[in-house]
Formats: C-alpha cells, structure tokens, sequence
C-alpha cells in the first residue's frame, strides 16, 4: 500500500507505507534461510539417513540376534544427532558467513532490518530446517519399526518421539552456539569452537562430580563455574533408554525445554551483541 | 590435447590409480596379520572410559559391541566344529569352551558398562560365560540385577548359573530374591524344588521351560527349546527300554523290529509312527539297535535332538 486514508476519507500521499513489523521481518528472513538450505541441497541427508536405516532393518534381523528393534533406536536416532549436529554446526557457522562473502548483508541491512532481528532470524530457519529433518527422520524410524515389531511397538514409538524432542533441543541449542562463534569469527575457528562445545558439552555433567572430589574451594569454584557456564548436552542424551522403550519424564522434557531456551535466549543475546559491535565498512 | 583426449585420458588415470591402490592393499594385506586376529582382541578401552567419551552414543556403541560379540562366538563356534559332524549352534552355547574367556569378559564388561539396560546381554552371558568363567558369570548378572532392579527374571538367570554348578542353596536364595520382586509364585515353587531335590529331572525340566518362556533373545530361546527335547528324549529312551526289558523278559529274545513292540510302546504313552518305530520329540524315528549282547534305543542320524 502507497498510500493511506484517514477516517474522514481523505487521501494522503505524504505518508510513507508502513514497515513491516519486526515479527514479519524476522518471519521472512527465516522463511529465505528455510529456502536457501533445501536450495543448498541440505535435506538430501536424509537421503542417505533412509538407506542406512533400510539396509539395517533388513540386514540386522540376522545379524543381531533378535535386537533388531532396539539397534534401530539406537541407530535411527544417533544418525539423526550426528546428521543434525553437522546440519547445525556446518550450516549455522556459514548462515553470517556467506552473507559477508556474497555481500548480500549490505543490501539487507540497507532496509529496514536491525542486526539482532537477522541473526534471530537466520537461527529460526535453521531451526526449522531442522525441525523438518528430525520429524521427516523420526517417521522413518517409526515406519522400520512397525516393519520389525508389528506388535507391541507403541511404547516404543512414545519414548522414541519424547526423546527426538530432546534431541532436537540439543541441535537448536547447537544452532545457537555456531550462530555466536560466526557472529565475530571466521567460519574455521567458528566450526572448530562449536565441535568443541559439542564434545564438551556432554563432559561438563562429570565437571560437577569432580568438583566434590577437591576440598579447595578455590578449585571446587571453578569446576562449578565451568558446569554451569557450559551447556550441559548430556540433559539431552536419552538414546539409549528410548532403544529399551524407556520413555523420558515428561517433567525431564519440560525441564530441558526451559534449559534449551534459556541457553538459546542467552546465546543469541550474546550473538547479537557481538554482532552489533562488528564494522563491515 | 583436444578436450575429449584429455577427459579419456583422466579416466584412464583414475582408473588405474584405483586398480593400482587395490592391488597394493591386497600386497600389502599379504604382508601382515588377518584382520581376524585383531577382531578377536579384548577391547582397548576401560568400560566407563568409553562411557564417557561415546558423546551420547553409547547405546549405539553397545550395539556395535554385541555385534562383535556373537560374530566373535559365532566365529569360535565354526572353528570347533569338527568335520562332518553337524553341530547345532544353538545347542554349543552352553559348552563353548574355545572362547578366551578374557575377551569375551571384557566384551560383555563393555556392552552391560555402555548400556546397563540391555538385559538380554545378561541372559545371553548366563547361558554362554558359566563355561569358560562361571565367576565372572555371577559376577556380570550380580551387576545386572544391580543396574535393573525392577527385572526379576535376571534372579532366574543368576539361580540357573548356580543351579549348574551344583549351589541348589545358593540357587534357591536367587529365586527367593527374584520372588520378592513379583507376584508369580513359580519362582517361590522353584526355590523349594530346587532345595529339596535339586538334581531332579523334572526341576531340569522346569528351569528350561522358564528360560525358555522368558528368553528375549532368539539364540537363548532355542538353546532351551533344544534342552528340553533333550530332557524329553532321554525320559522317552528310559521309557522304551522299559518296554524292550519287559519284552525280553516275556519272549526271551529282542524284538526282530519295532513292530513287535509297536502297542507296548503307545500304551506307554510314546508317540508312534504308524510305520511303527517311536517318534523322538523332533519327530524322527528312534533307531532300534541289535547286537549279540542285547538290544538298545538310540537317536536316528536325522534326528535334530541333541546328543548330550
């Protein structure tokens, strides 16, 4: 719309269209980065996430001694981890990265669109690329299991989908740890430092054991430092109970949710603080 | 060089890279060790080292180990078959004396430390461990009754590891424990029969039968099923050659063949063919053996029953 009527019914052409709200702003941004990774061939993982989990469902049967179903949780959901790890970290730190080599930021930030609405922005369509990957995995798994146990898959299907929830709140958090490191360096160190924090991730529960282990509060301080200033990953680890049909808490999941999101909140606050302060001139 | 030449040329060059890297591989492959032998080692890592460092994989990393493990049993199990003697697998996983009991300790060590959930490791290790370290046996299931408290059946596991060894006290007590824990009152039966005769066939006979109905894994499950057609066929061969000493007592010689003791044996109760030999429980025909000192039943060569 150019142009606006008051409501005694007069034209005014003085006045300048509205913008959009800073909600559509960042709602189009994901919308373009959602596009861009299907563009980017992304989703052809799953392509190959299929094939292993046919080959296994029909070659485990024999192989593993009546565990079949248990091997394909196991398998399903740890290449949906490792697939969506990569996904996150590999994509996340080239979401800024490629926008400065192409020089398309400039032209984004020429209208109306603030630093921290694109960074939110480029983190929700990652996330929903994500999303589409894990669910489109998820119903996957769940198809070889009806084909491997026809009966009595129901508990089964209800841990297995309680748990992919966990797992996706680990890669969106992933997500925003590669959106931070490529907030301020290069898309090397950026990759590097989030499989870092991935690996560490999953240590950081052990940081608190050891804590009880010295006497010195000096070091009893900075262990506990460390774990709470680390994402602890392992909150998000429950594979291995899912594969015995042992469904998580649901009190565990709302639990990890609100971790998630006060990780994810504090992150990209983090992102975009960096990513105010950097000169692209 | 036209572009066509050079695009051929590439080809050519990829192609004999690729033939030359394989034909290598196989030289150098000649030059060393079988891969076999590094397969067959102990795992490297502490159990709980690789608990820490499976980065939330561990459950697949258990599975790998199981994996291993029965290519590894499956693998001793082919080298100790003699020639031409067609051992059934199934039947072996009880007496499988050819494994290093170091390796396969450390195997399940590993699986039950990455995964102390996967309780069919545990009943798979009750039948096959108590051969070659019984000790260690004990010891695996103790842990998984530990890591799986609300599992009763691991008591049964424990109590037929005991139950083998000749511990009836020690076997009772595991099936008392296992008792506590649920509201079927066969294990309380099976803790009193197993006190009070303790080499009973009929608690032989028991014990399978609830292995068998309890069994998760398929190997386990036909492991039982086959004992208890052993169970069966030994009673049935006592039964016959009650028949065949009735009939010597009675016509002072052995039957010519089964025909003449064809009513005896089915007034017995014993399955019969309508050919007239009795039927085993995998329903072949007992073989009926004459010889100057007298005569016998034994198992026919097609018989699937296993031979003790």
């Amino acid at each position: 719309m150019l142009a606006t009527t008051d409501a005694a019914g007069t034209l005014d052409l003085t006045q300048a269209p509205p913008a959009p709200s800073s909600r559509r702003r960042v709602a189009a941004i994901a919308r373009n980065t959602f596009r861009e990774a299907v563009r980017d061939r992304v989703l052809y993982n799953l392509v190959l996430f299929v094939l292993l989990l046919s080959v296994s469902a029909i070659f485990l049967g024999a192989a593993s001694a009546s565990q079949d179903a248990k091997i394909i949780v196991d398998l399903g959901l740890s290449a949906m981890l490792l697939f969506g790890a990569f996904i996150a970290i590999f994509v996340g730190v080239g979401l800024v990265w490629k926008e400065i080599e192409r020089r398309t930021l400039y032209a984004i930030f020429a209208k109306p669109v603030g630093r921290g609405e694109f960074l939110l922005g480029k983190y929700l369509g990652l996330c929903l690329t994500l999303a589409v990957n894990v669910v489109v995995m998820g119903a996957g798994v769940s198809l070889v299991l009806f084909y491997v146990v026809s009966r009595g898959a129901a508990p089964l299907l209800a841990a297995l989908w309680l748990t992919i929830a966990l797992i996706y709140l680990e890669l969106s958090l992933l997500t925003a740890v590669a959106l931070l490191f490529s907030s301020f360096s290069s898309p090397v160190f950026s990759a590097f430092g989030s499989v870092a924090l991935f690996v560490i991730g999953h240590f950081t529960a052990d940081l608190k054991g050891f804590a009880t282990l010295f006497d010195a509060a000096a070091a009893k301080g900075l262990l506990l430092a460390l774990y709470y200033g680390l994402p602890n990953l392992s909150t998000f680890s429950r594979i291995t109970a899912a594969a015995h049909g042992i469904a998580p808490p649901v009190a565990h999941v709302l639990g990890a949710l609100a971790y998630a999101v006060a990780w994810d909140v504090a992150l990209l606050a983090a992102a975009a603080l960096l990513f105010a302060r950097r000169d692209f001139k | 060089m036209t572009a066509r030449a050079r695009q051929g040329a590439l080809v050519l060059a990829l192609l004999l890279g690729f033939a030359g890297a394989v034909g290598m591989a196989r030289v150098l492959d000649a030059g060393r060790p079988t891969l076999q032998a590094v397969a067959d080692e102990a795992p490297y890592l502490a159990p709980d080292t690789a608990r820490r460092l499976a980065l939330g994989f561990e459950g697949l990393a258990a599975d790998w180990y199981w994996l291993s493990m029965l290519q590894y049993i499956g693998r001793r199990i082919e080298e100790s078959r003699t020639v031409g003697a067609a051992v059934d697998q199934a039947v072996q996983l009880d007496r499988i004396k050819s494994v290093d009991p170091r390796v396969l300790r450390r195997l399940l060590d590993m699986i039950t430390t990455l995964d102390p959930r996967f309780t069919a490791v545990y009943e798979f290790a009750a039948v096959v461990l108590p051969a070659v370290d019984a000790e260690a046996a004990i010891t695996l299931l103790e842990k998984g009754i530990r890591e799986n408290p609300d599992q009763w059946y691991l008591h049964q596991q424990l109590a037929y590891i005991f139950w083998q060894r000749g511990e009836n006290l020690a076997a009772a007590d595991a099936f008392r424990r296992g008792a506590n824990m649920t509201t079927a009152r066969w294990m309380e039966h099976m803790a009193d029969n197993i006190e009070a005769r303790g080499d009973d066939p009929q608690v032989a006979r028991a014990m399978y039968a609830r292995m068998y109905e309890q069994a998760q894994d398929e190997q386990v499950k036909e492991w039982a099923r086959r004992r208890l057609m052993e169970l069966q066929s030994l009673e049935e061969r006592r039964a016959i050659r009650g028949v065949l000493s009735a009939f010597i007592k009675a016509q002072q010689r052995c039957p010519r063949d089964w025909t003449e003791v064809t009513a005896a044996l089915a007034s017995a109760g014993l399955p019969v063919s309508p050919l007239g030999p009795p039927l085993d429980p995998s329903g072949a025909p007992y073989m009926l053996v004459l010889s100057p000192l007298g005569c016998d039943v034994t198992l026919h060569p097609v018989s699937t029953v296993p031979r003790g």
